[in-house]
């Protein structure tokens, strides 16, 4: 069970990269339905995402023989996961339960409308969290077409076999090809070293049904771009604990009389620097300055573990952006941060600890005065998803045996 | 040494001792304590890690591991957190309050030794009682006229023995020091005495990787698994190969960082205030506006219609049913002095070895399927 358990679209191996287009398809069962009619359904939209990252699309069988190869290259690359939300276990949503096996731990309801972390709020007028479903669905592909046309197609499938499963939401995003994001800064540089990022996914603990697999978080943060964009570039760079052009870990802060900091970032990694350099570059030493210490790299990482140290408090990130429209005149946009952990308490940790993220927004110090984070980022939606190791004829099938 | 909070109590003599006891225990290591008047450059810096033994909740479940950590005897010897607790319960099993400690068994002996009075009216105070009698504490009537070594005795055996340990300290009437086999200022020493050395790691394709790999620290002064040794050693091997000065903070301990209120919910639905959640035994480090707390008492007020076990975890969303659910809402941390110069070092290279069983799990489970199968 061990090698190869992991869903696909998980791009923890060394050497591979998550492709640009990014779709979160969510799915909720109706009331009333039996477990048997949502395992059809399930077992349907395996099937129709099987067939299309084989590049087949069944109602255009015997199209021409470019249009096959298009469509086939169009889908090369797709990689999907199932997960499943708090919802489905929740017998009061659910009367009579659609399953008998046991709710893991962390898969919980995210708190709503109170903040659900102390430092995140939601976003002005949520006045309900679409990030909740019974049933997720995470898509990835080398083209925004794929995965559009895929949640499509399950849509479809949905409908036409009368499934008493329904689509809920979709969010969807995308990945730079410069590998930054909307702050401008390089993303998931202090992810983890791939020789430890199984370690830190793989769950380990019971329920039985989710040993092999791994929880997925799911935080649709939006990001107020025009007050960051107010900061100059120093102060950027102390709020995340890297240099912005570069990506090099700050290393110290240089103070004026004036009351002006300017940061000193690292010396760059080149051809020649060992391998050590390189790690080092992605997890920095330790710093001794406590501008540097509350800044978001090191909030995130505070003792720099390995994950085989529980209180390393280890995850692996796979974000994507998103933007939406201009509203206002100014940009709705975020962050689709997408989380792999072998416990999601890991993640509550981080997010509800002080001296973690659980006192500040983003970074920098808490103190209100000092902190140019504070409300800078938002949540828009979310949602815990258990996400079962692989198995016929469709992960999770053994719910609703 | 400097003396503030706690440590005063000490007195002259008292403190003198603490002082050669830790020169006695760091010596033979890499690491020692701050002193005053020391020159070097030095900022402090905190390795954390929850206080919820980790290896015991990976062993036997969460909810065995729950209700085996609050048994008195057997559980508390496997709170191996360098944090310990009690769990007070109403006539129903409802909880009504947790208290824990970090307090290092060392400190209490010292104070035991020399200052018999301070440490009944300390007892007295944690226990919640006027007084306690010194032939509960000591097994002596009359400690003041023993001798130091008459009074270490005594109150080692009444007070520091899992097994054995009177109410005072064995959960039943309080709970005052640390007491766990492994929760000792010595084995924290040597923990980080052997992790203190430059290393590196290479890996079976010859990459020479940041020495973050608990398996190299030899089993019999690190537990994998916990969630304090692993980082502890990680961290301090990694402070090693960037050749940093490093030395533990005075006052030395091991003290309450944080405490995730904001998971807990009341019935209404409202995040308990600060106030339920009382911090004590401050050792008065006071770096950085940060206090050194060793104590943590969390109960609802009695003016209140329910009580902490009423309370509901968000992060689980489970009522708080036991002690160790409480200890994970806790983080506790270690405090270093790290040099601001980094120096080269010539880091020794080793290879990433696995262990059998390196969560010794085994014998956990079997400790745990006897003490619950006898347990109510």
């Amino acid at each position: 069970m061990k090698r190869g358990s992991l869903q696909g679209g998980i791009y923890f191996r060394s050497g591979s990269k998550p492709p640009p287009s990014f779709a979160f398809l969510l799915l909720d069962v109706a009331a009333g339905a039996s477990p048997a009619a949502v395992r059809t359904g399930l077992e349907g939209a395996w099937a129709t995402l099987k067939e299309l990252a084989d590049g087949r699309l069944a109602e255009l069988e015997g199209a021409d023989r470019s249009s096959s190869k298009g469509l086939r290259d169009q889908f090369t690359g797709l990689e999907f996961l199932f997960g499943y939300g708090r919802r489905l276990l929740d017998s009061n949503v659910h009367d009579p339960p659609l399953t008998a096996c046991a709710r893991p731990t962390g898969l919980v309801f995210l708190d709503h409308p109170d903040a659900a972390f102390p430092s995140l709020p939601w976003a002005a007028g949520s006045s309900a969290n679409r990030g909740e479903a019974d049933v997720c669905i995470q898509m990835t592909a080398g083209h925004e077409a794929a995965t559009r046309l895929a949640a499509t197609e399950i849509w479809k499938y949905l409908v036409r076999s009368e499934s008493p499963l329904s689509v809920s939401a979709i969010f969807t995003g995308f990945g730079r090809a410069d590998g930054r994001g909307w702050l401008g800064f390089h993303d998931g540089v202090s992810n983890l070293d791939s020789s430890q990022r199984e370690v830190a996914i793989r769950a380990e603990t019971r329920p039985e049904w989710m040993i092999g697999g791994t929880y997925l978080a799911f935080l649709r943060i939006g990001i107020d771009l025009a007050s960051w964009s107010a900061l100059t570039r120093s102060e950027q760079e102390l709020l995340v604990g890297r240099g912005k052009l570069s990506g090099r870990p700050l290393i110290g802060v240089e103070r004026f009389e004036s009351g002006e900091t300017k940061p000193i970032a690292a010396a760059p990694v080149t051809a020649r620097s060992t391998d050590v350099a390189r790690a080092e570059f992605h997890e920095p030493a330790q710093t001794t300055d406590p501008l540097l210490e509350a800044s978001h790299i090191h909030r995130a990482n505070q003792n720099r573990g390995s994950a085989s140290a529980p209180a390393a408090l280890r995850i692996f990130r796979q974000g994507y952006d998103f933007f939406e429209d201009f509203e206002k005149g100014a940009p709705r946009l975020g962050l689709n941060f997408v989380s792999f952990q072998a416990d999601l308490l890991t993640l509550q940790r981080i997010l509800h600890l002080p001296g973690w993220l659980g006192d500040s927004n983003f970074g920098g110090p808490t103190s209100a005065e000092e902190s140019t984070s504070a409300r800078l980022l938002t949540l828009d939606a979310g949602g815990f998803y258990a996400v079962p190791r692989r198995s016929d004829p469709f992960p999770g099938a053994e719910l609703f045996a | 040494m400097e003396a503030s909070g706690p440590f005063t109590e000490l007195g002259p003599d008292g403190l003198e001792a603490w002082g050669k006891l830790m020169d006695r225990v760091l010596s033979p290591g890499r690491l020692r304590a701050v002193s005053e008047g020391d020159d070097a450059e030095f900022a402090t810096s905190d390795i954390d890690w929850p206080a919820t033994p980790s290896r015991v909740l990976s062993c036997l479940g969460r909810d065995r591991a729950h209700q085996f950590l609050d048994l008195p005897v057997h559980g508390r010897n496997k709170q191996e957190e360098y944090c310990e607790w009690r769990t007070i319960r109403r006539e129903d099993g409802a909880v009504i309050r947790v208290e824990l400690t970090t307090e290092l068994a060392a400190y209490w002996r010292v104070l035991a030794i020399h200052q018999p009075s301070r440490l009944l009216e300390l007892i007295a105070e944690l226990a919640g009682e006027e007084s306690v009698s010194p032939g509960q504490i000591y097994g002596l009537d009359d400690p003041w006229s023993a001798a130091e070594d008459e009074r270490d005795l005594g109150f080692a055996e009444n007070m520091l023995a899992v097994a054995t340990a009177g109410p005072y300290n064995s959960g039943e009437k309080a709970i005052c020091c640390l007491i766990q086999e492994t929760n000792t200022f010595q084995a924290l020493a040597r923990l980080a005495a052997s992790a203190s050395r430059p290393y590196l790691i290479e890996d079976e394709q010859g990459r020479k990787l940041l020495p973050n790999s608990p398996e190299l620290i030899p089993p019999v002064v690190a537990q994998l698994g916990r969630s304090s040794d692993p980082v502890i050693a990680e961290r301090l091997s990694r402070l090693a190969f960037e050749g940093r000065t490093v030395s533990l903070a005075r006052p030395v301990g091991i003290f309450i960082s944080s405490v995730a209120r904001t998971r807990l919910r009341c019935p209404d639905g409202s995040i308990p205030p600060a106030e339920w959640f009382s911090l004590a035994r401050d050792a008065g480090g006071d770096v950085d506006g940060r206090a050194l707390h060793q104590r943590l008492v969390i109960e609802v007020p009695p003016a209140r219609d329910y009580v902490l076990g009423d309370l509901t975890d968000v992060a689980s969303e489970e009522r708080i049913e036991h002690g160790a659910q409480i200890a994970d809402l806790v983080q506790l941390a270690l405090r270093l002095e790290v040099g601001l110069k980094a120096r080269r070092t010539r880091p020794k290279l080793l290879a990433p070895r696995s262990r059998k069983d390196p969560l010794d799990c085994r014998s956990l489970t079997a400790a745990a399927d006897q003490a619950l199968a006898g347990s109510p």
